[in-house]
């Protein structure tokens, strides 16, 4: 069941109703309960993985937690017997640690392993097979045909996330097996994220919550403008996405391509983070809220900027579980440390960034598929970001040398396009049919211009999938979402501003931006919209 | 106190620590940076930070850092 079909809103509207009608002890159950009828909506079989994974988190949790219980018992015990040195106890904890790490190591491990399988076994029989096929020609390694569960890197992730924090002794492990199912299978995020935090929507979704008028508005009203990026942007310019970048490649000059770049952009933009809008805003309805996923990321001024506004669950999850336990390992500090003594400390940081943004952005990208695409997505980001680590004191420099004021708009203007271009050109990598023709492509748009595509002269460019009345419409539909991305950019709650108006211009508002989006948004057979571009991860 | 603006001083030294305190919102220090402090208070202080203790606002001022290795040293 797509979040952007009637079926959606029916089963929303459904939940609602019995949820809030419920005593607040049971909530959970109802959402529990509504969340696998959703999952199994989608396929019976896949259900086994997810109820695979909880078990295995579960039990995981539990065991830690009991080894840490017993841990603090103990000290406690001891340290009423007489007093503990500093070393002793030290000792003690790094005995309990080890225990409670091996539990760990293990469960990650199943995790994964059912994570690799499931969406990389494909990919790496595919290279054998090559491989094979050169070292003895005709002879070869088959494919399997393998389920891919919907969701399943998202809830893998969240599992992992909550697996290491319970060994580490951030928070009690949940007792409830029902509860931590829900936490993994919540229905508005579990096919396409957001990627939730247990201490923070985990507990919140145990928690009984009473109606609130605000919640159900403001909810709604996520909604309609998750429906109006999905289906009033995204889908309108798919079709001429899916043309420029399809196996007639050949065909287009550099600038389709540009033009090609830019719609992808704004189409990926308004599919995912308008998918995690309706899902923010289905959530807000029942009173849980859910994680920011994007904070305008076309407003970066780097890469790296960038990456902490595009995708943030994402990003923050690396940042927690692999960023900083890489940085602060032993060996990279060793590392660093030496290049420190040896050659100063802008050596330093560029050896530890280079480790881990190379790592971080390797996962970054298999995360979201197994392609030789994904993996150039990735290094394409990781070099990018090392550059720029790396180069920063010669780009101060530089600055100060030319007298660039760096608090004017324009030279912030400049790095917002900059740092938009660049994203642009990850964007082709994976889009492109094929890293080859990715290539071609770029060549292309560096030397292949065509200004005669650009004002239309020709017409070519209502041929490509997006016709005249649909080009001005997509156009005016974007400058609607600049004007609302730079009001919330210099902090004005769009929400909260139009619940202060007048009742009779409040809903003329919200019937006109429903009427819109009933006209103007993409429909496909049957009323149902294009699938969103990241329930395939 | 003394001690830690020695080691802020080792990774960049053209910032006044004792009056700023805006390390990290202000851009001053990023997280590679902080990684380096990190490794310098565990070596200089024997101590153990947690990845739950790398808030903007315990790296924010000199005295914050202080505030934090204080903290920890503590709870040992």
């Amino acid at each position: 069941m797509s979040y952007s079909s009637f079926y959606f809103l029916a089963f929303l509207v459904a939940v609602i109703v019995v949820y809030y009608a419920v005593p607040k002890k049971v909530q959970w159950v109802v959402l529990l309960a509504a969340s696998y009828a959703f999952y199994l909506i989608d396929g019976v079989a896949q259900v086994a993985y997810l109820i695979g994974s909880t078990v295995v988190t579960y039990t995981a949790a539990m065991i830690m937690q009991k080894k840490r219980d017993a841990y603090k018992q103990d000290l406690a015990a001891r340290q009423e017997a007489g007093s503990l040195s500093r070393d002793e106890k030290q000792e003690l904890k790094k005995q309990a640690g080890i225990k409670i790490h091996r539990v760990q190591v293990l469960a990650l491990i199943i995790q994964l392993a059912v994570l690799i399988v499931v969406k990389y076994l494909n990919f790496l029989l595919g290279v054998a097979d090559s491989v094979v096929d050169l070292i003895s020609p005709g002879h070869g390694v088959s494919t399997i045909s393998i389920l891919v569960p919907l969701g399943i890197s998202f809830y893998t992730f969240m599992s992992m996330g909550y697996i290491i924090d319970i060994g580490k002794g951030k928070y009690e492990a949940e007792r409830n097996f029902g509860k931590l199912a829900l936490f993994l299978s919540f229905f508005p995020s579990v096919i396409q994220g957001p990627i939730n935090r247990f201490d923070d929507v985990g507990r919140q979704l145990g928690e009984g919550h009473a109606l609130k008028y605000e919640n159900l508005t403001f909810g709604a009203q996520l909604m309609i403008w998750g429906f109006f990026k999905k289906l009033v942007i995204a889908d309108r310019i798919a079709p001429l996405v899916a043309t420029i970048f399809s196996d007639n490649y050949t065909e287009y000059s550099g600038t389709v391509f540009f033009v090609g770049m830019l719609g992808y952009a704004f189409q990926i933009y308004g599919d995912f983070s308008g998918g995690v809008d309706i899902a923010k805003g289905a959530a807000q309805m029942l009173g849980i809220e859910l994680p920011n996923n994007f904070e305008r990321p076309y407003f970066s001024e780097s890469l790296a900027d960038y990456w902490r506004r595009w995708h943030m669950t994402l990003g923050g999850w690396m940042r927690e579980y692999v960023f900083f336990p890489i940085m602060l390992s032993k060996g990279v500090s060793k590392l660093s440390k030496k290049a420190k003594n040896r050659f100063g400390n802008q050596a330093a940081k560029i050896v530890s960034s280079v480790i881990t943004t190379f790592t971080v952005f390797f996962l970054i990208g298999i995360w979201h598929g197994a392609s030789f695409q994904y993996l150039a997505f990735g290094l394409y980001n990781a070099v990018i970001v090392a550059i720029s680590v790396a180069l920063e004191p010669l780009f101060e420099k530089t600055n100060k040398a030319l007298k660039i004021n760096t608090e004017a708009f324009s030279w912030k203007l400049f790095r917002i396009v900059r740092t938009f271009l660049i994203t642009g050109g990850s964007k082709i990598l994976v889009r492109s049919p094929g890293l080859k023709a990715a290539t071609v492509i770029f060549g292309k748009i560096f030397t292949d211009i065509d200004l005669d595509f650009i004002f239309g002269v020709d017409g070519q460019i209502y041929t490509l999938g997006i016709d005249e009345k649909n080009m001005q419409l997509l156009i005016l539909a974007l400058l609607i979402l600049l004007v609302v991305s730079i009001l919330q950019e210099k902090g004005i709650k769009i929400r909260e501003t139009l619940a202060r108006q007048n009742i009779v211009f409040r809903w003329f508002v919200y019937i006109a931006a429903i009427v819109f989006i009933l006209v103007f948004g993409m429909y496909g057979p049957e009323y149902n919209a294009v699938d969103f571009i990241y329930k395939q991860y | 106190m003394d001690q830690i603006i020695e080691i802020l001083k080792g990774i960049r030294d053209d910032i006044d620590y004792t009056t700023e305190t805006n390390l990290v919102d202000g851009g001053i220090l990023d997280s590679f940076d902080i990684v380096g402090l990190i490794t310098e208070l565990k070596d200089a202080y024997d101590i153990e930070i947690n990845i739950e203790d790398l808030t903007p606002e315990n790296f924010n001022s000199a005295e914050a850092i202080y505030e934090l290795v204080e903290r920890i040293l503590n709870e040992d």
